[in-house]
Order: C-alpha cells, then structure tokens, then sequence
C-alpha cells in the first residue's frame, strides 16, 4: 500500500519533470526566456520526489509536515512568469536507430511526455492506456519497442509482459519497463521475465535515449541475424532438393538388370548423395556387349558430373576415330578427352571390357582400375579366380597415353566380377585393412556362386567396416555367361 | 600425415612424406607438397617408406607433381614405397611416368 501510495504521489510530480523538460528545448529553441523558472520547478519537483521517497519509506512512514511543505515550495515557483531570460539549451539529439514504439501508460500525461522525446528522437509511436489495448495493439500491428509502465490498473505492466514474452510472435519484441515503483525486487522480477531493461520515472532524456537506443540496436540484429538463418535454411534446402534430383538422375543413368542372354546383377551405393562411380553396359553389335565401370578420384557433384559424362561417351560412342570393339583404343580416346588439367583437375579409373558371344570371349583394358575377376571352374570342378588385368595408367592424368587390350576366354558357368576400388578398400574399426589378395579375393571365391553376391558383398564389407556408412562409393557387378 | 623436407640443394629436392594418404591426409599437406614441388626447377625425391595407405587423392597430388616437374622438364621419384602402396602405384600406372625405386642411390641415378 505504501509503495502504491508513492507511486500515485510521483506519478503526477514525474509528468512536470518532464514537461519540465520538454518545455526546457522549445524555450531554446524559441529563444525565449524562462529557462531559470523551469530549472527551479524542476529542482523543487525532485526534491518533492526525494520528500516522498524519505516519508513514505517503511521506516519513515508519514512525514507529512516535509511533504506538504515540499509541495508548497513548487506551487510558488510554479507560479512565477515563464518570460524570464535565459541562456540556450542544446535541443534533443535524434536517436541513430529510428523504430515504432508503443508506449503503454495508463497517465496520458506520462504517455504525452513519452511520445514527444520519442518523436524528437526519431522514432514513430503509438499509445496505450492499458495492457489489453497494448496486447490488442501488437497482435495487430508490427513495433520495433516497447515502453510499459509497471504499475497500471486493469492490467499491470508485468502481466503484459509475461503473454509478450510467452508468444513466439512477440517473444523477440524488446520491451523496457518504465515506473516510478524503483523497488529492485521489481526490476529484478521484471528483468527476469524478459524485460530488455528498466527506466526510473523521472526518466532523463539522454538515459531514455541510450537505452532505446541498445534495445532497437540489439533488435534488428536479431532481425538480420533471423533474416540470415531463414535464407541459408531455404538456400540449404533448395541445395538438398538439388543434389536429392542430381542423385536420382545418376541412378536413372544406370542400366537395368539384365536377364538374356546374359545375367547382370548390380548393386550401387555412393558414399555420399552422388558418387563419382557410374557403369553400364550396352550392345555394340548383336555379338558383342560391351561392360564397363569407371570411378573418378572424389565424390559429389564434381565427380558424378564427370562420371555421367564421360559414361554418356561411352554408351553414345561419341568418341572419333576410336574403334569401340577395341578397348585399349577407347581408354587412349578418353584419356584425351578427359585431360584432368581440362576437368578441374580431376581423372578417373575405368575397366572397360567387350565380349564376343560368339567366341565366348572378352577383351578388356583398364585404365588404373582395379582387374575385373572371373570365376570358374578348373578341370576338376573346383572355383578359381582368374584376373583380368591389363594394367594401364590412370585416364586423364597424363597426355599421350597408350593402353593395350587382352584377350580372356569365359568358358561356362562363369561368373565375371567388376567393381570399383570401394569394394575392397575398406577400413576395419581398428585401423586395419582389407587386403585384396589375402581377403577380398578369398571372399569372392567362397561365396561367388550365391545368388545375390553383389548384396551380400556390399553386406560384408559394412560389417568388416562396423558401420552402415562407407567411406568411398560402391559399384559392383556381376555377369553370368551362359551354357 | 606429415611432410619434412630431408634435403634441399640446388641438384635435389627430397622430402618425406609419413601417414596415411587418404582425402584427409592430403588435406592436410597437398598445399604444402605442392608449393614445394610446382617451381622446385630440380628433380624431386618422395619417401614414401612411412606412407601407410595410398587413396585416389593421393594419386592425384603425385600426377599434380609428375606434370608441374615435367613442365620444367624435371621427373619425380617415389623411393621405397610400402607393398599396399607399391601396388596402388603400379595400378595406378604412375611408374610409367616416375620412377620407383626401392634404393636411394638407384632413385638419384635414375633422375639425373
């Protein structure tokens, strides 16, 4: 009851302070006199301001004779002539953020003294006479601040402030606390429920300006910093649509399982949304099937750019002078239209591999690749593992380049094995590696017949991996001949 | 992985290479290695007795380095690499294009 009793006793002296004030730059302004008399009411109002404070306090309650003497003394400077001469006052300076503010103030007085610093300063303003108006207010309309008495009937400040601070509208609206209630419990409690900061009435003009001032600054770099996140989110999203289609298409670009008169099966697997392995396999002519796998050094949009390109070479023998039933000529073609100097510095591996029905038959060249291998059986019916190797450099890497053929007949019941250097390159979780001769080979040749090998091989090597998640992109092949 | 410089003269560059050559690895020093090695103006010398693993972008930084010294009319040699390496290297085909030696004195010769 005490600290309303002040509060209603300042609120009135608080208006004249700032009056006081406001009247104190048009005097300036104008050039007229009367800057003495407005600096005596100005001095008696705050001494009536430090009277209530001392009177009023919980261990001085009702020093009555000091108040009234007090106010007294400022009806009678009040009195005197606002004509006097006077020296100049510099003029309000404008706030370097201009923004919207609602002033929320049950005082019209309050809210008139408000809004005239705040227009001097540059800012635009609405009022308030309550909580539920100002709530009303800025469900509608878009403010940059808030000013909000703490003590107002109907709805206090601090109600206002708790349902601002509890919509995710409004949650980022700087909102200072402005009283003449100066009992810290109630900064405090204000400050703890969001408030950006808290002004005293009487309120300084330079302090009200500072303080909004932080406040619009603080908020519009949140603005821009919530402006920033929303397009990174939306360039970030457009990016993963973008890759997710580019992915699709890789895998659009892959040739269906075949079934006659040859079976392939496949399995295709990027370590990332695109990979820079691609394969396929196409008939030359009636008689021959031409097979082959690249991997270009790196993953992403890059290497599956150069992937699909230089697949598309292949599969649309857009190559010149090259004889595509040679395959030592197709690497030598490639290896000159894919200079990595001329490909952001980027080649890639290849076996490329034709075979001939009729001769039961395939020629193959690698370029950098690791060899294709076949399994058969030996004269006693027991599987072994040829390699087809035809070891040549790395396509792309160095100009000039020659690559050789060889022959290797498929005799049947014959299974041919492709694949990229991600099948086998796999690191166990203790920093080990598969070796090829020691593990992966071995591998094939005790499960090479099984139905789903390229599955099952993808399968084990993410066990021995210990993740789902490799590291490289992986491609494999494998090609049943028939009886 | 790390990169030391052995020895720097006016006839020679060799530097030593040690870990493992993955896409982290050669982050790690392909800056480095390639400042180094694109204006050395001498034949250049690779230990790779210590490289553990040799990955695609490993190859890559070697032909980076094999076509820089070439344009200045300079080979690259690659001394005494691990038997997983060797065989990335021979694979790779990078012997037709620098030499591999398992001898310092057979990779000197070789370059001069």
């Amino acid at each position: 009851m005490l600290a309303k009793l002040r509060h209603d006793l300042r609120t009135p002296i608080n208006a004249i302070l700032g009056y006081c004030d406001l009247l104190k730059e048009d005097l300036a302004r104008n050039q007229v006199n009367g800057l003495d008399d407005l600096n005596r009411i100005a001095a008696a109002g705050r001494q009536l301001l430090a009277v209530i404070e001392a009177g009023l306090s919980d261990e001085h309650f009702g020093d009555f004779h000091s108040i009234s003497s007090a106010a007294e003394t400022s009806r009678s400077t009040g009195k005197n002539s606002f004509t006097a001469a006077l020296r100049a006052f510099p003029s309000e300076r404008r706030s370097e953020i201009a923004g919207r503010i609602l002033v929320v103030d049950d005082q019209p007085e309050n809210r008139d003294v408000l809004v005239k610093h705040l227009e001097r300063q540059g800012h635009r303003t609405a009022q308030a006479e309550d909580g539920q108006r100002a709530l009303a207010m800025l469900s509608r309309e878009a403010f940059d601040l808030v000013l909000l008495d703490v003590a107002m009937p109907v709805m206090e400040g601090y109600l206002v402030l708790e349902r601002v601070k509890a919509d995710p509208q409004l949650r980022h609206l700087p909102v200072v606390m402005i009283s003449a209630v100066d009992e810290l419990e109630t900064v405090v409690r204000c400050i703890e429920a969001g408030a950006e900061d808290f002004l005293p009435k009487p309120f300084d003009p330079t302090l009200l300006r500072a303080r909004i001032d932080a406040s619009l600054e603080k908020k519009f770099l949140r603005d821009q910093e919530r402006s920033h996140l929303h397009r990174i989110e939306e360039t970030q999203k457009r990016l993963a649509n973008e890759l997710q289609e580019a992915a699709r298409y890789v895998v659009s670009t892959l040739p269906p399982p075949m079934s006659e008169p040859l079976k392939i099966a496949w399995t295709y697997e990027p370590s990332t949304e695109l990979g820079g392995d691609s394969f396929g396999y196409h008939w030359i002519d009636e008689n021959h099937l031409a097979v082959y796998l690249l991997d270009v050094c790196g993953h992403g949009v890059g290497a599956a750019l150069l992937s699909v390109a230089a697949i598309n070479v292949i599969r649309s023998a857009g190559l010149r002078d090259t004889d595509f039933f040679d395959p030592g000529q197709v690497l030598s073609s490639l290896n000159e239209a894919f200079q990595m100097e001329s490909h952001n510095n980027m080649f890639f591996t290849i076996w490329y591999g034709v075979y001939d029905v009729a001769a039961r038959s395939i020629r193959h060249a690698s370029g950098g690749h690791p060899p294709a291998l076949l399994l058969k059986s030996d004269v006693s019916g027991a599987d072994v593992l040829e390699e087809l190797r035809c070891p040549g450099m790395l396509v792309g890497a160095m100009p000039n380049v020659s690559y050789k053929s060889a022959t290797s007949l498929i005799p049947e019941n014959s299974r041919l094995f492709v694949f990229c250097d991600g099948a086998y390159e796999i690191a166990r979780p203790d920093g080990t590696r598969l070796d090829f001769d020691t593990d992966f080979a071995p591998y094939l040749l005790r499960n090479g017949r099984s139905l789903n090998i390229p599955e099952q091989v993808l399968s084990w090597i993410r066990s021995v991996h210990g993740s789902e998640t490799l590291t490289d992109d992986f491609s494999f092949l494998a090609i049943d001949f028939p009886k | 992985m790390n990169l030391r410089i052995i020895e720097d003269t006016d006839d020679l560059l060799l530097l030593e290479l040690a870990g493992s050559l993955d896409l982290e690895g050669v982050r790690e020093i392909e800056a480095a290695f390639l400042a180094h090695v694109t204006f050395a103006k001498r034949p250049v010398i690779l230990d790779f007795s210590q490289v553990t693993f040799l990955a695609s972008f490993g190859l890559r930084m070697l032909f980076e380095a094999i076509r820089a010294l070439g344009r200045q009319g300079k080979r690259l040699a690659i001394l005494k690499p691990q038997p997983m390496v060797a065989q990335v290297l021979e694979l790779g085909g990078v012997s037709s294009a620098a030499v591999i030696s398992f001898d310092g004195a057979d990779a000197r010769s070789k370059l001069h």
